[in-house]
């Protein structure tokens, strides 16, 4: 594998703009984005480039920047943060202006928003989750994989998320990587993850875990698993973990793999191998293990006998599948033994405010190639719902931008008149007394991690406090 | 780059391997730029600027290669672009596509997002047959598991992160897919 730092050699390059407008502007195209995830950053790094002399605001509800990269993509993959660097380029543009701790629907509203500038982006992705909406459900320790992430990855307001690792079995619902990730997190060993950015709290309570041993349960087969094949292989690959598979699940599975495109063939070849190796008799009950458990539907949670109100087991009805792949009960039903349920069905998007366009059902913004209406566009997962990696994400924004831009650059979002941006939002959101932060105090809060994450051996240690992120970013929180 | 030590240049002229991204205008009375190079020696192909027009006044270009190798293991690359445009790009010997992108500053949006840590697959690139098979080094699983992510997969795709330029693979043609994929939704 080769490793190359980039460092400095996007930078200047990518901010010139490469094409002029044919007809004459007179005033300057002001454009903003809610959110700064990889959604914002990549829609406006293709603004930036081909609308001349635009000026893009970014403004974010939290202090920090860059979304699920910071609070989603998993501490013991630095690699897939490197997207950082070109975001960072991207906000160090003259051209551009990052505002954090502002929230629409909550400081500001749409219109404000439409009013103050010639075309507005939402890209505020999805922060929350499904539910199964089970019997059972809001027991102790039935909990949701987007918080237990938030949890790890240092997200303000999951810092105190009750979760008890003071248990054996652990049972993650879902087969995505969302569900990989968390139990690749549990099952890891613990020096592995000393030397990532995971906060101190996950740390220090994944320290004591007594987590052994954890299902993650499928309600369909090996052929319909959401997972992709890199984050397979790492569970596959981890020291010290059995994975252990049903030889069952697998009966039809073998005859199709060579009709199968090559992503799926390949998954499905791996996926095969696991249950090749997967130990037939008993499994010693010391080890560590990984059990990949199909056709399986979660039907209720119980109690645990021993603590009240926190959840023991798990009744699971036994799937198969129909003709459309779809899930259909074959009537039995078994009972597996769980002290933790990580339910990992997928995340959600809201309507920040009522003026937003919101399919409530398929939960996004009605969109096509990004587009609402001329002068409101929507990118990432937000126009998308939540599926889709960091790749998938960037080609819908960049086609988001390029939607932009050929409105603005064919009148049908006029852009002779002049409109205030910044300098009526600012002062809006001055009057409303909201504290903003911009790159710079970002760039502070950014030393800081740095700094601390440097004395403890880790690229940095994440402030998980928003007031103390305030502090820091005006220089008043300490070093 | 400046206050940088370097060895006094051979007698041959440095060519700018990339269009230059930032001109700086250097009066020097010695006629030599902080780089300790004769103006004359200094070449812009790409982009028409001769150095050696402006006597005493410099013109550093901030991504010249101030690189020996430059003469001898010089490699060269065409990328192509889903619309037929041609994009001529040189390296040398060692450097991965996606050096040779970088180092071009070849105008590939999103390209190379992971900066080269198999964690993405935008730098994905499709290669003529003849050329794939090759293509010394085969594509481990590592980088097969990362490909099966890219849009327009082919059976002569692979990661240009992954690919080291040798002398033999000079005059390389490869194609960039279209990363459009219909996001319409
Ligand atoms: C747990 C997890 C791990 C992942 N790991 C990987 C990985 O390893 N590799 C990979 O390629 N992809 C990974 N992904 C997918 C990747 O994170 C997404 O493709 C991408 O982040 C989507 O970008 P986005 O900008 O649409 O949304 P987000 O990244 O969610 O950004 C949305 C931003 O909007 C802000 N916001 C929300 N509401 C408001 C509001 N009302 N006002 C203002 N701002 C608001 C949020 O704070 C956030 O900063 C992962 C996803 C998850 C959930
Ligand atoms: N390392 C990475 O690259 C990485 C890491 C994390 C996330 N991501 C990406 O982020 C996106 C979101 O990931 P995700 O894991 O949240 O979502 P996902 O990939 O959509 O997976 C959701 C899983 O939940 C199951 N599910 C949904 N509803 C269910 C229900 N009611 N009962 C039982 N099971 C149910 C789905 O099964 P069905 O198929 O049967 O519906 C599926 O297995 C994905 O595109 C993912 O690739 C990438
Ligand atoms: S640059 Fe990311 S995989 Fe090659």
């Amino acid at each position: 594998m080769k490793l190359l730092r980039l460092g400095h050699y996007y930078s200047h390059h990518c901010f010139l703009p490469r094409r002029r407008l044919t007809s004459t502007v007179t005033s300057i195209p002001k454009i903003c984005i809610v959110g700064s995830g990889p959604a914002s950053f990549y829609t406006a790094q293709h603004l930036i480039k081909t609308v001349p002399r635009v000026e893009v605001d970014i403004y974010e509800q939290l202090p920090v920047p860059f979304g699920l990269v910071r609070f989603g993509v998993a501490p013991d993959h630095p690699e897939v943060k490197n997207v950082i660097n070109t975001f960072t380029k991207t906000a160090k543009s003259p051209q551009l202006r990052f505002v954090g701790n502002v929230t629409l629907g909550r400081d500001l509203s749409l219109k404000e928003l439409r009013n103050a500038y010639h075309a507005v982006v939402l890209a505020y992705g999805a922060d929350k989750d499904r539910e199964l909406g089970l019997k059972g459900e809001q027991l102790g320790n039935v909990v949701s994989a987007r918080r237990f992430v938030g949890w790890y990855n240092g997200l303000p307001c999951d810092t105190d998320f009750p979760v008890n690792l003071d248990v054996e079995e652990a049972a993650v619902l879902g087969h995505g990587n969302v569900a990989l990730d968390v139990a690749r997190l549990l099952l890891t060993p613990i020096d592995k993850l000393k030397s990532t950015d995971i906060t101190e709290h996950a740390l220090e309570a994944l320290s004591r875990s007594r987590v052994r041993h954890v299902k993650v349960i499928g309600r369909r087969g090996p052929l319909q698993v959401a997972f992709t094949i890199k984050e397979l292989r790492e569970m596959l690959n981890l020291p010290d973990c059995i994975t252990v598979c049903n030889p069952f699940d697998f009966e039809t599975v073998r005859s199709a793999v060579p009709n199968l495109e090559r992503p799926r063939r390949r998954l499905t070849e791996l996926l095969c191998k696991a249950a090749d190796l997967s130990p037939s008799g008993n499994v010693d009950s010391n080890s560590r293990q990984f059990h990949l458990v199909f056709f399986r539907s979660p039907l209720s949670f119980q109690p645990s006998p021993d603590v009240p109100d926190t959840v023991g087991s798990m009744q699971l009805e036994v799937n198969q599948l129909d003709e459309q792949q779809h899930a259909v009960p074959t009537g039995s039903t078994e009972t597996v033994q769980c002290g933790l349920v990580l339910r990992s069905i997928g995340y959600r998007s809201t309507q920040a405010d009522p003026d937003v366009p919101f399919d409530i059902d398929r939960g996004h913004i009605p969109n096509i190639s990004g587009v609402v209406q001329p002068g409101l566009y929507v990118a990432g997962w937000l126009a998308t719902g939540p599926i889709g990696v960091i790749l998938s994400t960037m080609t819908q924004a960049f086609g988001v931008g390029r939607a932009v831009e050929a409105d603005v650059s064919s009148g049908r979002v006029d852009v002779s008149q002049a409109r205030p941006g910044h300098t009526a939002i600012g002062k809006l959101l001055n009057d409303r007394g909201v504290t903003t932060v911009s790159w710079k105090d970002w760039e502070r809060i950014d030393a800081v991690e740095q700094s601390r994450g440097k004395n403890v051996g880790k690229p940095r240690e994440k402030i998980v406090d928003i007031n103390e992120m305030l502090a820091v970013s005006v220089g008043t929180g300490g070093t | 780059m400046e206050g940088v030590e370097r060895p006094q240049p051979e007698a041959k002229p440095l060519h700018l391997t990339s269009e230059p991204v930032c001109i700086f205008l250097w009066k020097e009375s010695a006629g030599r730029n902080r780089l300790g190079i004769e103006p004359g020696l200094l070449q812009a192909p790409s982009t028409g600027l001769q150095a050696c027009s402006v006597r005493a006044e410099v013109i550093v270009a901030m991504k010249l290669h101030v690189d020996d190798t430059v003469q001898s293991g010089r490699v060269e690359v065409t990328f192509i672009r889903a619309n037929g445009e041609r994009i001529k790009a040189t390296g040398k010997e060692g450097d991965s596509l996606l050096d040779i992108v970088v180092n071009n500053s070849v105008d590939l949006e999103g390209y190379g997002a992971c900066e080269g840590t198999l964690t993405c697959s935008t730098c994905h690139l499709i290669f003529k047959k003849e050329d794939f098979d090759r293509l010394p080094d085969k594509p481990t699983d590592e980088e097969l598991d990362m490909l099966d992510l890219a849009y327009d997969l082919t059976d002569t795709s692979r990661l240009g992160c992954q690919i080291t330029m040798t002398k033999e693979l000079s005059g390389l043609e490869v194609q960039v897919p279209a990363t459009v994929n219909d996001a319409r939704s």
